[in-house]
C-alpha cells in the first residue's frame, strides 16, 4: 500500500480475506511477513484501491484522477485532498477488488527497504502495556494454587491466617483449585502462602515418570501391534525413552 | 508509611515493610516500565537502581530502600533518552520488549562503572534473561555507546 510507514501502523490489511495456502498464517522465525509477502502486497493494494475508489465516489470523479502519496488521496484536477482514515469506513463497505495489479518493484516506497521499527522508542521507555499492566477501576488480583496432580480435587483449605491478611478480599474454593483474591497480586500471593491446603490426588496420584514409561512399554507390546507394523513403517520400536515435558515460557504472557 | 525518594523525588507510601520495591514502585508509584518476570532474582526484568547499583526490585524490601536514591527507567534521563536507550533504538535491541527496561538500567549500571566494558565484562554484568533472544544486540548497542562516548571523551581533551 502507498502508505506512509506509519499510516500502516495498524496492520488492517493484514486480516483482509484474501485465500492463502491451505489458510496459513505462519508465524515462527519471524517469516510471517518474508513467507507472505505477496498476500500482504496484494493485500495492501486492495486497501488502496478500496480507499481510492471511496475517495473518487465521495468526489464523483473518475478513480483514475487521483493519486495517492503517504497515505493521503489527492484528486489531482481539482487539488482536493482527503487522509486514508477519513475514507476508510466508506472503503470498508466496497467490495475487494478481484484484478489488482501490484507495483512494478522499480518504484517501491518500503518493500524492498530496511524500515525502522515504530514500536521500538516506546519500548526502551517502558511504555508499552502488556497484560501485567493493565488496571481497571476497581480491579483486584486474584493468586491460584492449583491441584498438582492432573484431575486431583480439592479435600480442604484452612485460611484462618489468609483471611486476616491485609488487602485480602475472599478466598475462592473450587474443584480443584484455590485462589486468594486481594487489592493487589502481591497481597493475593503472600496470603495464598500462608493457607493449609489438603488436595486429593484422586486416580493419577501414583502417576509417574515410571509408570507412564510401562504403559507405553505395554502399548508397544500389544498383539496388535505386528498388524499396525504392517501399515507404516514408522511404529516406533522401544529404543530409547524422553520425559514428559511442558513447554513453558520464561515470562508472563 | 516509608518514606521514599524514586526518580529525585520524595513520596511516602502506607504499605507492609516487607512488600518488594518492585510492587511499590509498580502498584502503589504507578511506574510500570519496571517489569515482574520470576519474582526470585532470576530474571532480571525488574532490574532498578539503588544508590546506582543496579538490584532485583522483586527481592529487595521496600523499608531497604529507605533513605537512598531510587532510579527506574523513567527517570534514568529525565525528560529525554539516555544514550543506552538511543543506541537500543539505533540497533533496534528490542523484540516484545518485556525484559528491556531492566536490561537497560543494569546496561546503564555497568557503564557508570566500566566505561569500555569488555564482552566479558558485558557477560558478567549482563544477566538479564530475554525469552527473545535479543542477547547480541544488547552487547551491540553497549559497546556502542561505550565507543562514543570515548570518542567524545577524546574530543574534549
Ligand atoms: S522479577 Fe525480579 S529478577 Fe525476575
Ligand atoms: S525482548 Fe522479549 S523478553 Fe527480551
Amino acid at each position: 500500500m502507498t502508505g506512509w510507514w506509519c499510516a500502516s501502523r495498524v496492520p488492517k490489511w493484514a486480516r483482509a480475506p484474501i485465500p492463502r495456502w491451505r489458510n496459513w498464517w505462519p508465524r515462527g522465525g519471524s517469516q510471517g511477513v518474508r513467507s507472505s509477502q505477496d498476500y500482504v502486497r496484494k493485500a495492501g493494494a486492495a486497501a488502496r484501491m478500496m480507499l481510492v475508489n471511496a475517495a473518487a465516489a465521495r468526489w464523483k470523479v473518475p478513480a483514475t484522477e487521483c493519486t495517492v502519496e503517504r497515505g493521503v488521496i489527492t484528486h489531482g484536477p481539482s487539488r482536493r485532498r482527503l487522509r486514508y482514515g477519513e475514507v476508510a469506513a466508506e472503503a470498508a463497505r466496497l467490495q475487494p477488488p478481484q484484478d489488482i495489479p501490484l507495483r512494478d518493484p522499480k518504484d517501491w516506497k518500503i518493500a524492498g527497504k530496511s524500515m525502522h521499527r515504530l514500536d521500538i522508542p516506546d519500548k526502551v521507555m517502558g511504555r508499552p502495556v502488556f497484560g501485567v499492566d493493565v488496571a481497571l477501576p476497581g480491579m483486584l488480583h486474584a493468586s491460584i494454587a492449583q491441584c498438582p496432580v492432573f484431575g486431583g480435587k480439592l479435600k480442604s483449605v484452612d485460611a484462618s491466617v489468609a483471611e486476616k491478611m491485609r488487602g485480602v478480599k475472599k478466598v475462592v474454593r473450587e474443584g480443584d483449585f484455590v485462589a486468594v483474591v486481594a487489592d493487589s497480586w502481591w497481597r493475593a500471593d503472600q496470603a495464598l502462602q500462608k493457607l493449609r491446603i489438603e488436595w486429593d490426588a484422586g486416580a493419577n496420584g501414583n502417576v509417574s515418570s515410571e509408570t507412564i514409561a510401562a504403559m507405553l512399554r505395554d502399548g508397544l507390546a500389544d498383539p496388535k501391534l505386528p498388524q499396525a507394523r504392517k501399515v507404516g513403517p514408522n511404529i516406533p520400536r522401544p529404543t530409547s525413552t524422553t520425559p514428559p515435558w511442558s513447554r513453558r515460557p520464561a515470562r508472563p504472557g | 508509611m516509608l518514606k521514599l525518594n524514586v526518580n529525585g523525588k520524595q513520596h511516602q507510601v502506607d504499605v507492609e515493610p516487607d512488600m518488594p520495591l518492585l510492587w511499590v514502585l509498580r502498584d502503589h508509584l504507578g511506574l510500570l516500565g519496571v517489569k515482574y518476570g520470576c519474582g526470585v532474582a532470576l530474571c532480571g526484568a525488574c532490574t532498578v537502581h539503588v544508590d546506582g547499583a543496579p538490584v532485583r526490585s522483586c527481592v529487595v524490601p521496600a523499608s531497604a530502600a529507605v533513605g537512598k536514591a531510587v532510579v527506574t527507567i523513567e527517570g534514568l534521563a529525565a525528560g529525554g533518552l539516555h544514550p543506552l536507550q538511543e543506541a537500543w533504538i539505533e540497533h533496534e535491541v528490542p523484540q516484545c520488549g518485556y525484559c528491556q527496561t531492566g536490561m537497560i538500567m543494569s546496561a546503564a549500571a555497568l557503564l557508570a562503572k566500566t566505561p569500555k566494558p569488555s564482552d566479558a565484562d558485558i557477560d558478567r554484568a549482563m544477566t538479564n534473561l530475554c525469552r527473545c533472544g535479543t542477547y547480541t544486540r544488547v552487547r551491540e548497542a553497549i559497546h556502542a555507546v561505550a565507543a562514543s562516548s570515548a570518542s567524545a571523551a577524546a574530543k574534549k581533551a
